[in-house]
């Protein structure tokens, strides 16, 4: 086993684990929501965020990573992390749901 | 590096390969069965998830439905292709294209927050026309189709590499599979296993991709070498070539593929209106690792001088390929194919429940307003069934869909504009929408045949969206676009939905 191996599979098993306690947060909160709400729908505010810079630097972040893999054989790992990195958010969401 | 090294890990038997297959499908169905008793009471839970669907839920399903089995593989495939650049242009606009629906949704959202499906936009839109709402709907049933028996095809060309499993009876085990499950809870079940799969989009596909790295001497190092070595403008984002050879059309296609398909817009619909914008923007960015990661087992493909022909001649299989030849451990090769696996059932999922939706809300509800709630719930969950077997039917005929894919091209890219401009662009009128969508087809799709797909993709763009223009200039009418709030009143009265705890 690389380090590389090693450190990628730690990173995996601890954004599984943000992962499993947001999905529970989540499912628990979708079942206590529907036994409140009871075919009633709460119309929310719109979420009034601005996006276009996000935007831009998500697309531009996304084409760098892809371009440093030619410059530095190192960054072939940095896709593997970062789709860590989109499973530890995913889990992450599920609490940061509630706070916004 | 030598090909004659990569030999296929035993062991590797079909039963193995449909156990996984039906597997998942196994839990998945205890889950939605759960699913169903907790969360279901009505069609309107069942298609649009009573539209509470929150954060976390909203960006695994979106991601996971845009994953399809195809891209996965595709990823791998035009970076052993084009090189970096042809994963740069496979990858940027995939991300871009879930993103440009923010703007889209806000207005939609905002100005029809009861809204169910972008056909009764079209509908309400154009005054009530039928016309406008039709080819809306035909465009979307053309789309959650053509999804659905390209992942079949996609999961059923890793089935055959890495298992030896026909490839036929991998196509119904998987659609029956998926509709199993997907019959129990519609949308929420659709969202919750969509959202388990995205884990198994990430993690065991980073895990794996990390481990062939490791098992090749040298590493990234070496592979990247190699590449070099085998041509240095494989390591370059600015070679042309990918470019033109694909990656302008597959961007439009993309944008289109997003914009015209309902299956983000029942979720445009379904999520939580405060966390609509977040879920897209923070779907499409992380998004972006998942291909980029996968796409690393192309440079792999190169560095060993792989041909076509080495991989049973479609380069799509060269990730699969790579992963069941090169001496993985035996639970490495079966993670990868949770992996397909994952991105093939949530995306057919997802599309399935994209076509309840159409269903129940395009077709049953305005036609025949006076359905039963029983009568709607069931018509709409056998929905679900019909979409699937006519997608399987047409994978096993044999027959060579590239006219159905061609079609559906047609159709999302066709509307795309028009679409855009009836959500953004007041003067856009019914003429002008549906003569864009029109003339474009007759137009556009003889072009794309004769001159390829650039110049039939910029056709079919600039004839739909110059219609709607001349059409705005020569019959001037401003669309109050607060009418749509209005009717939103209506609306509700109209897809009246009533609780049928039970049914």
């Amino acid at each position: 086993m690389t380090p590389a191996f090693i450190t990628i599979s730690i990173f995996g098993f601890l954004a599984t684990v943000l992962f499993v306690a947001g999905y529970f947060r989540g499912a628990t909160s979708a079942l206590t929501d529907r036994q409140q709400s009871h075919s009633q729908t709460t119309i929310e505010r719109e979420n009034k965020a601005r996006y276009a810079v996000p935007v831009v630097f998500a697309v531009a972040a996304s084409a760098v990573v892809i371009a440093l893999v030619g410059l530095n054989p190192i960054f072939v790992y940095l896709g593997p992390l970062l789709a860590i990195v989109t499973n530890a958010m995913i889990g992450f969401a599920f609490f940061y749901d509630r706070e916004s | 590096m030598d090909k004659s090294s990569l030999i296929v890990t035993p062991g590797l038997t079909p039963f193995l390969g449909y156990s996984l297959m039906i597997g998942i499908g196994v839990i998945f169905l205890v889950l939605a069965n759960l699913i169903k008793n907790a969360l279901v009471r009505n069609t309107h839970d069942f298609i649009i998830a009573n539209r509470r669907i929150g954060l976390g839920f909203g960006v695994g399903t979106v991601i996971s439905v845009w994953t399809w089995a195809m891209a996965v593989m595709m990823s791998s495939a035009m970076t052993f292709k084009w090189g970096l650049s042809g994963l740069a242009w496979f990858v940027v606009p995939n991300g871009f294209a879930i993103m440009a629906m923010i703007p889209l949704a806000r207005i939609l959202r905002r100005r029809m927050p009861e809204g169910y499906t972008i056909s009764d936009f079209a509908y309400r839109r154009f005054g009530r026309s039928n016309v406008a709402a039709g080819v809306v709907t035909l465009t979307m049933i053309f789309g959650v189709i053509l999804e659905i028996l390209i992942n079949l095809k996609g999961t059923s060309v890793v089935m055959s590499t890495v298992f030896s499993i026909d490839w036929k009876v991998a196509t119904v085990v998987t659609i029956v599979t998926v509709l199993a499950y997907s019959y129990f809870g519609g949308l929420w079940t659709s969202v919750m296993t969509g959202t388990i799969n995205t884990w198994t989009i990430t993690v065991p596909a980073a895990i794996v991709v990390v481990a062939v790295f490791s098992l090749i001497p040298g590493g990234a190092h070496a592979v990247v070498g190699k590449v070099a070595a085998a041509n240095p403008a494989y390591l370059s984002m600015t070679n042309p070539d990918a470019a033109f050879g694909f990656g302008i059309t597959l961007a439009f296609g993309l944008l289109a593929s997003v914009v015209a398909d309902q299956t983000f817009w029942q979720k445009v619909w379904a999520i939580r209106a405060n966390q609509v914008t977040r879920t897209f923007m923070w779907a499409g960015a992380l998004f972006y690792p998942i291909p980029i990661c996968l796409g690393m087992l192309g440079l792999i493909g190169i560095a060993y001088r792989l041909t076509p022909a080495d991989i049973g001649g479609d380069i799509v299989a060269v990730g699969p390929y790579i992963v069941s030849h090169i001496g993985l451990p035996f639970v490495l090769i079966i993670a990868y194919v949770l992996v397909i696996l994952a991105a093939c059932y949530s995306t057919i999922d997802g599309a399935s429940s994209g076509l309840s939706s159409i269903v129940a809300i395009d077709i049953v509800k305005r036609f025949a307003p006076g359905t039963s709630e029983r009568t709607l719930f069931y018509i709409t969950k056998v929905s679900m069934f019909v979409g699937g077997l006519i997608a399987v039917a047409i994978v096993l005929s044999g027959a060579d869909f590239t006219s159905l894919v061609l079609t559906t091209y047609t159709l999302k890219t066709s509307i795309l504009v028009p679409l855009i401009l009836a959500i953004v662009w007041p003067r856009t009128n019914t003429i002008g929408f549906i003569g864009g969508v029109v003339l474009s087809i007759l137009i556009g799709m003889p072009l794309h045949q004769i001159y390829g797909e650039l110049v039939g993709t910029l056709s079919i763009l600039g004839i739909s969206g110059a219609t709607v223009v001349i059409a705005a200039v020569l019959r001037p009418a401003r669309f109050d676009m607060g009418n749509l709030t209005a009717q939103a009143e209506q609306s509700a009265v109209d897809i009246q939905i009533p609780d049928a705890t039970g049914v």
